[in-house]
């Protein structure tokens, strides 16, 4: 069946792209000019440089060493683990294997990231559909112009602002911490959910949503309007559909499309692209994970957490292909025709 | 069998004519000016009638239809005029009072049946969807109402068509279907504008008979809508030509064939490739363009394009004049047919050009 | 008008079918493409639609924009050759620690704005600080145009395989979350400096090699689109039928038509470009102190908000103008561009 050659081929594709991004964290240590493990431990004593010279294996050849960070079996040295025994390594100064620490900082991250998502949804469709409707008037102009002064907007800045006047000076809520929700527990046992952690998250989630809300928006409100002029819109309007109806019923549906694949693309960008947010309000997501191991050089986590996120971007990118390919009536159709 | 019908809003005139337009003007105001779209059409429709419109791309055909219809945009739309529907003035309604002429009491169907009809959205729903709201009936009726529309429009296997999206039709079924959608809550005008264009030219005489069975059935009025005369020829009771947004001649389907005045008229007909002609014959053509709708020219809109022209053409616009037939008129200084017409083209034949000085032909 | 066109969604075909083979072939891929950065490109761009456009002249909008843009820049220059009257902006001034520009214990007399943590002028800072920024901003964006347009042409131009490799490449790089590259390459570049001993490499370099490098497939997608559409013209077929070869038409045929839609793209980009200079400061590997910029002003002081939000805010307010004047003229230059186009 065509439709199943069609996600092989992406699925390759895909695959392909997530091995590049391997190679590339992987020489970015190893490749540059001076030696990689004064890189890694810069303050270190040259024992200690030698010793981990010797564990990550900086001794043989390069390609050798690549092979062996993968862990492709029958290829790798022998008693090496690679990533592909899901070997993640281990954080260099608490020798935690970096699995652990994954485990419990996606959920936060990925709840997060949801909330976010859904909030920004929420609101963007509304005012998607009502820009789109009345289209050009003082209504829409309105809108516009405060989406485009939010799109303006820097996330730091909005989450300092709402730091500081929500948090410090009104007090209503927490600046800083973190409480574990419903996701945690499935990644990490022994954590409970706590209804506190609502209230953490509410700032930081409502600074990812607004930077989203404006772009969402305003790409609902395109394809709306593009809609809008299809004849079977007129010809809706011709039966005395009402208004509404025919907003949400009939022209909302096709235009979303587009909007619907963004917001689960940026489901996987906003998992680590949270960074910042992550990091001023104190929420240990795999932001502020990244952000440590930066400033501690612990270069090897680093690694490892690269490629978790793009594992998920990768990952995420092709159900999205998969249900495109899969669920749009019309290219099954195109297929079976020709 | 017996389609229930609407609640009218405003109560209909007795012996009214179904619809009458009066001097219906349609101005859009564009960046570049205002474009004088529709500028003062009249017709009268009765029941059970089907009137034909003819004109090139452009003529102002669709946005008349549209216009009566009262399916335009308000912004940026000046409209005056009359339009009476049963006797009820339909211009000053508001559009929640509109609603509930449009399907009820009269409905279009579009050119392109693909784009007509929502893509994302079964058939069936896209029926009774019309249906529920304008009749007062439950799920099951409605549904059985449409199964029994789809069957009437000739579509095979109904039940099952209810659940198709429109792509997985060929385009012939789905303008029965849009005929189908149209005709749901039993109006009593049907505007088809080109409703045939977009079809294979076997699939429209189908489409053509169909739509006249129902009229039969349903003593619904039709206005069809179309640049090619060989669809209205023998489907029509009166035909109106439109030119540069007004009509410029308008007569029962016989007389304007055989009485034709106006030379656009006559240089439409004569376009059209017969059957008798040698093979390899040229097709004739108008030469030209339509004018400018933005800053039409003074005089007769179609001078410019016309093969008997005279001066006075370019500067006195021809009003419409009634013929010899009642319910002919025509717009022209120098009819076809007439002895100062037959002059007008001699002198131009003559003179190897027509009034334009350096020709438009 | 060859706009980029989103390679979001497959178009729909005349007869209401996608066109699959072009979908199944990648260059129309819905994934991948979808960088934060060209959302919010085209999130920017699309607010033209249904909407009239004002006819002649800039409106009041555009003057501004471009007021405010000239002063930051003049500001900046002047600032740098120090010819402005400033204070200081690594000098300390005790009495003003932390004051604010409306604190109750009266600003110390010709601070206007107040003073950082240090009690280092704001006002000298935020001069000084638009050099740093601006100069970090434009640089990236113009080593991503130059690197980023090169590769985008190649892909545009020659398609087939040499725009799958491409495309792979930068699909590579767009697999990284935007800031975690940016973040990661500093702190790479920045060690390896130190370990080659060229530990005064200028902090400034290191930022406009690392956010440059983040941006070269996102301006390249770009670029490459509108190379696409070009390199398909009629007038590039007669270039090649005419024997000239593959670099002088890209450069004498294909550029020149492709350039007009990357002004705009430019100004968005130095927009981008200066968040994301404040986005590495605040994480702590920005410009490096007591160097001034704007995003390290915040950075620094980010425990102080409590106490002293001016020196957060000020800034912040420098930012978002200049982010919002970029954004504004970036709009009106593309739409303006478009129209004369689709005159044509």
């Amino acid at each position: 069946m065509a439709a199943l050659r069609l996600i092989a081929r992406r699925f390759l594709q895909l695959a392909v792209v997530l091995l590049l991004v391997t190679f590339f964290t992987f020489s970015l240590v190893r490749l540059l000019p001076g030696d990689p493990a004064k890189t890694i431990i810069p303050f270190g004593s040259d024992q200690q440089r030698a010793a981990l010279a010797k564990d990550l294996g900086l001794d043989k050849p390069f390609l050798q060493q690549y092979v062996n960070y993968l862990g492709i079996p029958v290829i790798k040295s022998e008693g090496t683990t690679g990533l592909l025994q899901g070997n993640l390594g281990r954080k260099y100064s608490t020798n935690q294997p970096v699995g652990e620490l994954i485990k419990q900082s996606l959920p936060v991250s990925i709840q997060l990231v949801i909330y976010a998502q859904l909030v920004a949804l929420a609101l963007a469709i509304p005012l998607g559909v009502l820009t789109a409707y009345r289209a050009g008037t003082r209504t829409d102009r309105a809108v516009n112009t405060t989406a485009f002064g939010f799109l303006a907007l820097p996330n730091f800045v909005l989450a300092l602002l709402l730091s500081y006047v929500i948090g410090a000076r009104l007090k209503w809520l927490p600046t800083a911490g973190y409480e574990p929700g419903w996701l945690d527990p499935l990644f990490d046992s022994a954590r409970t959910p706590s209804v506190e952690h609502l209230k953490y998250m509410v700032l930081p989630v409502i600074t990812l949503a607004v930077g989203q809300v404006a772009i969402y928006m305003r790409l609902l409100r395109s394809d709306m309007i593009a809609t809008l002029q299809e004849n079977f819109i007129t010809m809706a309007k011709a039966k005395g559909v009402p208004n509404r109806r025919i907003l949400f019923r009939h022209a909302l549906r096709p235009s979303s499309l587009t909007l619907l694949t963004v917001a689960g693309l940026n489901v996987g960008t906003l998992i680590g692209g949270a960074i910042v947010v992550e990091v001023i309000f104190g929420i240990p997501g795999m932001g502020t994970q990244i952000a440590t191991a930066i400033a501690a050089r612990e270069y090897v986590e680093l690694q490892s957490y690269i490629f978790v996120l793009a594992f998920i971007f990768v990952l995420i990118n092709f159900v999205v292909d998969f249900c495109y390919i899969l669920l749009d009536p019309r290219i099954r159709r195109a297929r079976a025709d020709a | 069998m017996t389609v229930p019908v609407a609640e009218p809003t405003a109560e209909p005139v007795p012996g009214a004519p179904l619809l009458e337009v009066t001097d219906l003007t349609t101005h859009f105001a564009t960046p570049g000016g205002i474009v004088r779209a529709v500028d003062g059409v009249s017709l009268t429709l009765e029941r059970g009638k089907t009137l034909g419109i003819v004109g090139e791309s452009g003529s102002g055909k669709t946005v008349l239809s549209r216009s009566i219809m009262g399916l335009l945009p308000k912004r940026g739309t000046i409209r005056g005029g009359s339009v009476r529907f049963d006797g009820v003035e339909l211009m000053t309604r508001s559009p929640k009072e509109m609603r509930d002429f449009w399907g009820a009491r009269m409905a279009m169907i579009f050119q392109d049946p693909m784009t007509s009809l929502n893509p994302v959205m079964k058939i069936g729903k896209q029926i009774t969807e019309s249906i529920r709201h304008h009749l007062d009936v439950d799920r099951e009726y409605a549904t059985e109402l449409a199964v029994n529309l789809l069957r009437s429009v000739r579509i095979p296997e109904p039940e099952r068509r209810l659940r198709d999206y429109p792509h997985q039709l060929s385009g012939g079924m789905r303008q029965r279907v849009c005929i189908a959608v149209a005709l749901a809550c039993g109006p009593a005008l049907l505007f088809a504008d080109e409703p045939t264009t977009a079809l294979d030219v076997t699939v429209q005489a189908q489409v053509l008979d169909l739509m006249a069975a129902q009229q039969r059935e349903r003593f619904m009025a039709i206005v069809l809508i179309t640049h090619d005369l060989g669809v209205v020829a023998g489907r029509a009771d009166e035909i109106a030509v439109m030119y540069a947004g007004r009509i410029v001649e308008k007569a029962p389907t016989s007389v304007l064939f055989t009485q034709t005045r106006m030379p656009y008229t006559k240089a439409l007909l004569s376009s059209i490739p017969k059957l008798e002609h040698p093979s390899h014959s040229r097709l004739a053509t108008i030469p030209g363009r339509p004018p400018n709708l933005v800053a039409p020219p003074a005089g007769c809109k179609f001078a410019p394009r016309c093969a008997q022209a005279q001066p006075r053409c370019l500067e006195e616009d021809p009003p419409l004049v009634p013929g010899v037939v009642p319910g002919h008129e025509y717009r022209c200084w120098f009819p076809v047919g007439t002895p100062e017409g037959d002059d007008a083209l001699a002198r131009n034949q003559a003179a190897g050009t027509t009034a334009i000085a350096g020709g438009a032909a | 008008m060859p706009e980029p066109t989103p390679d979001a969604v497959p178009p729909v075909g005349a007869d209401g079918n996608r066109d699959l083979d072009r979908y199944a072939e990648g260059s129309l891929e819905p994934g991948l493409v979808v960088a934060q950065a060209n959302l919010y490109v085209s999130a920017v761009e699309s607010g033209g639609e249904g909407t009239r456009r004002v006819g002649r002249g800039l409106g009041i909008g555009a003057w501004l924009a471009i007021g405010w843009l000239a002063f930051i820049v003049i500001v900046a220059v002047l600032a740098q050759l120090g010819v402005l009257p400033l204070k200081d902006p690594n000098r300390s001034y005790v009495s003003c620690a932390r004051r604010g520009p409306f604190s109750t214990d009266g600003t110390a007399s010709g601070f206007l704005l107040g003073c950082d943590s240090n009690g280092r002028d704001m006002i000298a800072r935020l001069a000084y600080g638009s050099w740093s920024s601006l100069i970090v901003a434009t640089g990236a964006v113009l080593f991503g145009l130059v690197f980023g347009g090169t590769f985008g042409l190649i892909a545009g131009y020659f398609g087939r395989r040499t725009d799958a490799v491409i495309t792979s490449l930068f699909n590579v790089f767009l697999a990284i979350p935007a800031v975690v590259l940016a973040l990661a390459l500093v702190a790479f570049l920045a060690g390896a400096a130190a370990s080659t001993g060229r530990s005064s490499v200028d902090p400034k370099l290191i930022l406009i090699l690392a956010i440059g490098i983040v941006s070269i497939p996102l301006l390249g997608r770009i670029t490459r689109a509108s190379a696409l559409s070009w390199s398909q013209r009629e007038f590039v077929l007669a270039a090649r039928a005419q024997g000239a070869k593959p670099v002088r038409i890209m450069l004498r045929e294909v550029l020149p038509n492709v350039l007009p839609a990357m002004f705009s793209i430019t100004l968005l980009g130095i927009a981008v470009a200066i968040v994301a200079e404040g986005t590495l400061s605040i994480l702590g590997v920005g410009v490096r102190p007591p160097t001034p910029s704007w995003g390290n002003i915040i950075g620094l002081d980010r425990g102080r908000l409590k106490e002293s939000p001016h020196i957060i805010f000020l800034p912040a307010l420098m930012i978002f103008f200049t982010v919002l004047s970029l954004n504004f003229l970036g709009d009106v230059v593309r739409a303006r561009l478009d129209v004369r186009e689709s005159a044509v």
